[in-house]
């Protein structure tokens, strides 16, 4: 207490006597600093002092002697206080509540000054975070130890701290969502994630770079960096975009060039262009993918020779389930180049060397794999199914990231996957006829979930009749050599039977959850197993071992010509449960439908009916059935399943443009 | 009112009354006494909205009310009517007696639709002023989700049921007649409350409703009152360390602001000082709030006239209302429709929409019959979605009661009433409470958490005998 109380009471003359004012105990305790009840015995003090100069307000509690009895508390004026006190039986409290100058009129002037003091205290507490008596009710007689004001509380708890890894993620959401146009945004966001970004960067871009490390012993290198990769894949969307602008559209020139300048100039517009978009696809790929923009430029090359030596494990091993690590190693990177090579796909796809380059890359993804001519097949799609078998390997992490674009990949890869190139002849290459024919595209709807671990299941084949995928026969079949067209075409379907069957296999569990990732699995029907994505690529970029690998291939694939496919989506369950549909061109559209009605056919045996129907589709009309079967299948099995493991993301509008804009270039010619 | 036995609630005298009218000694005060303190399990989560869709239809909540009631139901009718097949409206058998059960709809003359201002015929005008809608023509109508029928039989009264309550009825379809012949309904059964705990020390748990802050007509020192009573700073040394230390807390149940008009009136163009004039209700509150939570802690639920959401469950008021008293940590913003376990006492009530709806239409008189109703119909608002406004709940409805708190409260009301509920189904009986308006009544109810008795305390401030 700052002042005896005899001080108070001295100041309490002045400011009752002069200043007129109302003094209640509540006013003085908080005026003064004192507890309630010695304030109350202080103005009791100064009523007893000064009887005749105020007038004092009681407050009087007690049990009512009426019945029936209850508890009140009142204020009762001094003069009426003795007779209000013997209503009560007993009184449980009586004391001085105010003192005034003269009798209020109206019980609000006793409240008056008591709430501009409250008022006072209120605007210092919480506008000056003053420490007044209202924090803690100090002056009271009891004290809650709860109660304690804490200014933090009153506004809203501010969101908990990102973790670094989350701040990561935001990029890749935002990649994703940005689609491509997001891709610069994202590479900045990608920059300012900072570390974690450049750790998965690092990752992604050793995925990325993987390809051409995996080309030789690369795979089981690269085995773990897809994983990783796939994790980091969402951060990936940064090193996507990053590389996007110079890798995906460069590399995407780069590598497609090759395909372009061999396949024809008149592209070259087109892909000038397309390249403006693809750099969007690239994106949408990227981010379920990121890694794989960066990788196809430069996987390329190295993916070829990977591919060959893939392919060659592929054809060894059928199932990419059952493959050994070393050549599970081998698919991831595939896939992971696959994954790229989709991206560049649907780069390329937009661009109008797009189609063969993507063609090749995809198909040297599936080819690698299978070993088959797919080659001359898989114009783009291939990669799409590569890109499935990506999505087994490291992809199930960048699904998870793709997934959200995941239906737009879908659309993308179902339309992209329906191009298939039908006319062999008009390919280039003469043998690269057969990659129109026979190849199948499998969009594979990969549940974002279930995209991780290996996906062997792309085989289903799921015919999508709607689109017609016309690849850029001539641009791949030159690339990749696939002269065989009819043949290959055959193969193809064989090979797409075997990979059903491989599929199947693995495929058995049909998971149809969440289809996020589509992936599109373009088995090339060129059986030239030789054509593999890297061989694709290095076809583009290396014409001349792709057609090698070709012939080789061609002979197994059959020329597609003369028949009509029909792309037909067909959506069956992996193991994982992973929902796959898969494009496939059908001779026959009306199988193809029934492909499509039973999308979830997993049975070899559905898949190679339809296949086996397979055949018209609005885009080519020549059939092209397998002959080489038996070669083919083998090599197709082990392409299946690299190609399965190829994740297709691909913006579904970017890819309906490629779509679009392949046809059209098609349809020129 | 009669005073309960037990702790303060019984007259008797106190020790150290009149120290406070003796000069000061020139002793220091002797240090504040510590509140007593409570555990408080809150159990309002099933009240939070987690998600704020209104797009859906309210037939939804009706279908979850039967689903989730008609189990309960068949299992009652085959312990009171064993020998009794229960069937669906549509297979009911002509002259055979069986059980029924289904949703209340009842049919009233005089109930309010948004239609009659559509009509020309202006007799419905007579309405207006009126505050109850039923009329002796009401008639009954049962349905479930194959059909519906009309309820006739003496043995039913249809003031005393509402749209939405669901029971089972036992009668005949008498062949030629028409209608469901009742003989006898039931409704769902509550499990019984939880044991008592054991018993402690006397606490108390304070309930007021209705504070009207920003009432011209009020009486701001009567709440003022109060809250010094509360905080232990008004009365003797003796009452405060025998009613005010052991109050652990505070539910004001709703009706914080007499309206929330000036607020709706300040916008960005209206002057500072108008703003500032039409804020004051709302600053007021806060002060009060503010008090009071630097005392003791406090449950704030929103009431009809409070800024927050119109229909139940009314979502606790946001923090911005009171930068002063959401500082607190024992500041406790809770929803309308409040439950809460508290030194293992489970407590459940209500600002007073749902009674009040309830008593519009039914013959039931006060509050306490309205609460009993609610029990005994397992239902905390049978009346929304049809006339009381009740988020559109798509796969439940939270107002269906699976066991009957110890103690149910319901604010806003008239005037204090207080009587224990027995289901007769064992258990402890349910402590039922009508919490008065503060504005009209400044009463302020203390519960004894120990005893379940309740203790009014009547505050008086016109200081006139």
């Amino acid at each position: 207490m700052a002042l005896a109380n005899e001080d108070i009471l001295q100041e309490l003359e002045v400011v009752v006597g002069e200043e007129l004012q109302v003094v209640s105990f509540k006013w003085l305790s908080r005026r003064y600093g004192l507890q309630v009840n010695i304030a109350k015995q202080l103005l009791f003090a100064f009523v007893e002092r000064h009887k005749s100069k105020v007038k004092a307000t009681y407050l009087l509690a007690g049990w009512t002697k009426s019945e029936p009895s209850q508890h009140i508390v009142r204020l009762v004026d001094q003069d009426k206080l003795l007779k209000s006190r013997e209503t009560l039986a007993p009184v449980t409290s009586l004391h001085v509540y105010s003192i005034q100058p003269t009798q209020p009129k109206d019980p609000a002037e006793l409240w008056n000054v008591d709430n501009g003091q409250l008022g006072q205290l209120f605007d210092d507490m919480v506008k000056l975070s003053l420490d007044n008596c209202l924090v803690d009710n100090r002056w009271g007689a009891v004290a809650c130890p709860d109660a304690k004001r804490d200014p933090k509380l009153a506004v809203r708890p501010p969101m908990p701290a990102r973790p670094s890894t989350t701040a990561a993620a935001p990029d890749k959401k935002s990649k994703a969502s940005k689609g491509t146009g997001g891709g610069i945004i994202a590479a900045i966001d990608a920059v300012a994630a900072g570390a974690t970004a450049s750790k998965q960067g690092v990752a992604a871009t050793s995925i990325a770079t993987g390809p051409g490390q995996s080309q030789a012993p690369g795979a089981a290198a690269d085995e773990p960096d897809p994983d990783i990769a796939a994790a980091p894949s969402k951060e990936a969307p940064s090193d996507q975009v990053e590389r996007k602008p110079s890798g995906g559209s460069k590399p995407g020139p780069a590598s497609k060039p090759p395909s372009q300048q061999s396949r024809g100039k008149g592209k070259s517009a087109l892909a000038s262009m397309w390249s403006k978009a693809p750099a969007k696809t690239s994106k949408a790929a990227a981010p379920s993918k990121g890694e794989q923009p960066g990788q196809q430029p430069m996987a390329g090359p190295a993916d070829a020779e990977e591919a060959l030596r893939q392919a060659e494990a592929g054809s060894g091993s059928n199932s990419d389930d059952e493959l050994p690590p070393v050549r599970q190693a081998f698919l991831r990177n595939n896939s992971q180049k696959s994954a790229q090579q989709l991206e560049e796909s649907e780069s390329d796809e937009d661009e109008p060397r797009n189609p063969a380059q993507a063609s090749l890359k995809q198909n040297g993804a599936a080819a690698r794999c299978n070993s088959k001519a797919a080659a001359a097949a898989a114009p783009t799609r291939a990669s799409g199914t590569s890109k499935s078998g990506a999505r087994a390997g490291g992809n199930a992490p960048a699904a998870a990231t793709s997934r959200g674009q995941a239906g737009n990949k879908r659309a993308a890869s179902n339309r992209t996957h329906c191009q298939q190139q039908p006319e062999p002849s008009g390919s280039t290459a003469g043998g690269s006829v057969a990659g129109g024919t026979a190849k199948r595209r499998r969009v594979v709807l990969e549940d974002e979930s279930s995209d991780e671990d290996e996906d062997e299941e792309v085989a289903t084949g799921d015919q999508e009749g709607s689109a017609v995928d016309v690849d850029a026969p001539s641009a791949e079949p030159p690339a990749k050599g696939r002269p065989k067209g009819a043949g290959k075409a055959r193969a193809t379907q064989e090979a797409k039977k075997g990979k059903t069957a491989k599929r199947k296999g693995a495929d058995s569990t049909p998971a149809a959850s969440g289809e996020e990732g589509i992936d599109i699995d373009i088995d090339d029907t060129g059986e030239g197993g030789s054509q593999q994505d890297g061989k694709r690529k290095r076809a583009s970029q290396k014409e001349k071992p792709v057609q090698k690998l070709g012939p080789a291939k061609a002979g197994a694939e059959q020329g597609p010509e003369g028949r009509k496919r029909r792309k037909v989506p067909r959506s069956s369950y992996n193991e994982k449960g992973e929902e796959v549909t898969e494009m496939v061109w059908e001779e026959d559209p009306d199988e193809a439908e029934l492909g499509t009605a039973c999308s979830t056919d997993t049975n070899s045996a559905a898949l190679k009916e339809l296949s086996g129907n397979e055949g018209k589709t609005k885009s080519s009309g020549k059939p092209a059935h397998s002959n080489l079967p038996a070669m083919k299948p083998a090599k197709e099995s082990g392409a299946s399943s690299v190609a399965a493991k190829k994740p297709l993301a691909k913006s579904a509008k970017a890819a309906s443009k490629n779509q679009k804009g392949i046809m059209t270039f098609f349809g020129k010619k | 009112m009669p005073a309960a036995v037990g702790g303060l609630e019984s007259a008797q005298p106190l020790r150290g009354v009149t120290e406070l009218t003796i000069p000061p000694d020139g002793t220091a005060a002797p240090g504040p006494e510590t509140r007593l303190a409570a555990e408080y399990i809150s159990h309002d989560d099933q009240w939070q909205l987690q998600e704020k869709d209104h797009t859906n239809q309210y037939a939804h909540i009706y279908f979850a009310r039967l689903q989730r009631m008609r189990p309960r139901l068949v299992k009652r009718c085959r312990q009171d009517w064993p020998q009794l097949k229960v069937v669906s409206i549509l297979a009911v058998p002509e002259g055979a007696e069986v059980v029924v059960i289904g949703t209340v709809y009842k049919d009233m003359k005089l109930k309010p639709s948004i239609l009659d201002e559509y009509v020309k015929d202006r007799a419905v005008g007579q309405l207006l002023g009126h505050t109850r809608f039923t009329s002796p023509e009401d008639t009954i109508i049962l349905e479930d989700e194959s059909a519906r029928m009309p309820l006739t039989g003496d043995a039913l009264t249809p003031g005393s049921f509402v749209t939405g309550v669901v029971m089972a009825v036992r009668g005949t379809a008498v062949p030629g007649a028409e209608g469901f012949h009742v003989q006898s309904c039931c409704f769902a059964v509550l499990d019984p409350p939880k044991a008592m705990p054991k018993p402690g020390d006397d606490k108390y748990v304070a309930f007021v409703s209705g504070l009207g802050v920003g009432d011209e007509g009020g009486d701001p020192l009567r709440l003022a009152l109060i809250v010094d009573y509360l905080t232990a700073q008004l009365g003797s040394a003796a009452e405060q360390s025998s009613i005010a230390s052991k109050v652990v807390r505070l539910i004001i149940a709703g009706g914080l602001m007499h309206s929330t008009d000036s607020l709706s009136q300040a916008t960005t163009h209206v002057k500072p000082r108008q703003q500032a004039a039409a804020l004051a209700p709302l600053r007021e509150t806060d002060m009060c709030l503010t008090e009071l939570a630097g005392a003791m802690h406090i449950d704030v639920m929103a009431g009809a006239a409070d800024p927050s959401n119109h229909s139940l469950p009314q979502q606790p008021l946001h923090r911005c209302l009171f930068p002063g008293a959401s500082a607190y940590p024992t500041f406790h913003r809770v929803t309308n429709p409040h439950e809460f376990t508290i030194d293992g006492v489970h407590m459940l009530g209500t600002s007073g929409q749902n009674v009040d709806d309830v008593a519009k239409y039914s013959s039931h008189e006060d509050g306490l019959q309205l609460l009993g109703a609610c029990l005994e119909w397992a239902h905390l608002a049978p009346t929304g979605p049809d006339t009381l406004t009740v988020y559109p709940f798509k796969n439940s409805d939270p107002f269906v009661l699976n066991q009957a708190p110890h103690v149910m409260f319901v604010g806003n009301q008239a005037k204090f009433q207080t009587s224990l509920f027995g289901s007769g189904r064992g258990g402890p009986p349910t402590r039922l409470v009508c919490i008065p308006n503060l504005k009209s009544s400044g009463m302020l109810i203390l519960l004894n958490l120990r005893t379940l008795d309740v203790h009014p305390i009547q505050f008086e401030s016109q200081m006139e005998l």
